[in-house]
């Protein structure tokens, strides 16, 4: 227990400091150019969860990388903290057993 | 192992966290579409949202490990509630940013501790999941639609975190814990295959939910049509998933509406259908991928919600829009769903026993 005692903060500056690792990203230049979409008040612009789909046409190849950059690795790196925890969990159980028996 | 069955009907308890997730998903969304819309620059909202998904989605996966130790679970979901409005209600000079995070972090903590609970409960039933996620599709069509939706739903979310006492004597708060659990998971063949494809094919299908371009889809009353027969369907395919079997309704669905989509895009009451259908085919899919890892139900749902999260994201990023990627998610899920036929149909032996260790 002392180990997660000591763990958990470390895991919340961490889940902390990742939306705004993420904020910082916001500020880039994320495409090339910015789309000025002129808005009627009765029309949407073919948008799901309020993003339009009226994108710069860009090939896959050349997308990939910003994906993966903006939305994949920050993602990967706070999803991860589940399966850490996880892990630490089970290896402080096993290490219990082992000195129990011991 | 001793069979044991609860009291309290689960369905309460599943009815109040489906009415909960849809007015939790309207707030957050009610504050991403009304905030976000005029104000900001595309890429910045754009990046606003996928901020709000990397923390609501990638937080689930800490939230639902601690969602599967804690036994009153409800608690988990009143902190969720608590961190929902109060995002909602932050004063907006806070930043953004700041509000986001913390609807983000609202959403996670009650997708993790609802999806625990009634996962925990569902005994490999799927209508309680598909409630859960048809009210967080409904929640989303409502604040597509009315931007005020968050007032309404805001004081909503916080009454229906107050537990009654009806609540309070269900099985995980009182002195028995119940839970349940198959020992199913080693007898599915092509287990691994299963576990791999399934978040796949939940990938493709998010990735096509998100990048349907349909001509008719052009007015504010259409795009809610759109949203709320996707979340109709989630909910119904549930219930319809209990009653022909997982793999009948996987079938239909997908094939339905695949070929309604494919054939019919232009027609705007045959795509709704498709929609509709396709949408009946997410409930059995989390339902199944949860019975791989019947240990971790929270996690798995975690896992499938990731799925999800990077096939929307991919569509807003990857301009590669083709309908023909369908047929891929379609035939990924029907290959995985068919590996578990004879698990299903042959020799699936529920075995409900108290847990004794919690």
């Amino acid at each position: 227990m002392k180990m997660i005692k000591l763990i958990i903060p470390f895991i919340l500056i961490f889940a902390l400091a990742l939306p705004t690792y993420a904020m910082h990203l916001t500020e880039d230049k994320v495409i090339d150019r910015e789309l000025t979409v002129e808005k009627d008040e009765n029309v949407v612009d073919n948008s799901i969860n309020g993003v339009s789909k009226e994108r710069p046409s860009k090939t896959f190849i050349m997308s990939l990388p910003v994906y993966l950059k903006r939305a994949v690795l920050p993602f990967l790196m706070l999803f991860s903290l589940g399966p850490i925890c996880l892990a630490l969990e089970c290896g402080i159980k096993e290490h219990k057993r082992k000195s129990h028996s011991q | 192992m001793k069979a044991y069955k609860p009291k309290t009907s689960n369905s309460s308890i599943a009815l109040r966290y489906a009415l909960m997730s849809l007015c939790l998903s309207s707030v957050c969304h009610a504050v991403i579409f009304d905030h976000l819309s005029d104000k900001i620059s595309y890429d910045r909202r754009s990046m606003l949202i996928i901020l709000f998904n990397i923390v609501s989605v990638g937080m689930m996966s800490l939230f639902s490990v601690f969602a599967e130790k804690v036994e009153n679970k409800h608690t988990g979901v009143r902190l969720s509630a608590l961190l929902t409005v109060l995002g909602y209600y932050l004063p907006t000079d806070f930043g953004i940013d700041l509000k986001v995070v913390l609807l983000g972090l609202g959403s996670a903590c009650f997708y993790a501790f609802a999806s625990s609970s009634i996962l925990s409960r569902s005994q490999g039933k799927s209508r309680e999941i598909g409630l859960l996620l048809g009210g967080s599709g409904i929640g989303i069509a409502c604040a597509s639609f009315a931007g005020f939706a968050g007032h309404f739903f805001a004081p909503l979310l916080m009454i229906f975190a107050i537990p009654s006492d009806k609540y309070e004597n269900a099985p995980e708060n009182g002195t028995k814990t119940v839970f349940y659990e198959q020992k199913t998971a080693e007898k599915v063949p092509f287990l691994h295959l299963s576990l791999l494809f399934l978040p796949l094919a939940y990938l493709f299908l998010s990735y096509e939910f998100s990048s349907f371009h349909f001509t008719w889809n052009v007015y504010f009353k259409t795009q809610f049509q759109l949203l709320l027969m996707m979340g109709l369907g989630r909910a119904i395919g549930g219930f319809i998933s209990d009653l022909i079997g997982r793999v009948t309704t996987v079938a239909a669905s997908a094939f339905g509406g695949t070929l309604l989509i494919f054939f019919c895009s232009d027609d705007k009451r045959l795509s709704l259908l498709g929609l509709f259908l396709l949408s009946m085919s997410l409930a059995p899919t989390v339902t199944a991928f949860t019975r791989l890892m019947p240990k971790h139900p929270a996690f798995s749902f975690a896992i499938m919600s990731a799925s999800s999260y990077l096939g929307q994201t991919l569509s807003l990023f990857i301009g590669f829009k083709d309908i023909s990627m369908l047929l891929v998610s379609a035939s990924l899920i029907m290959i995985v769903i068919s590996a578990e036929m004879p698990f299903l149909t042959g020799s699936e032996k529920t075995e409900v026993y108290e847990n004794e260790d919690d």
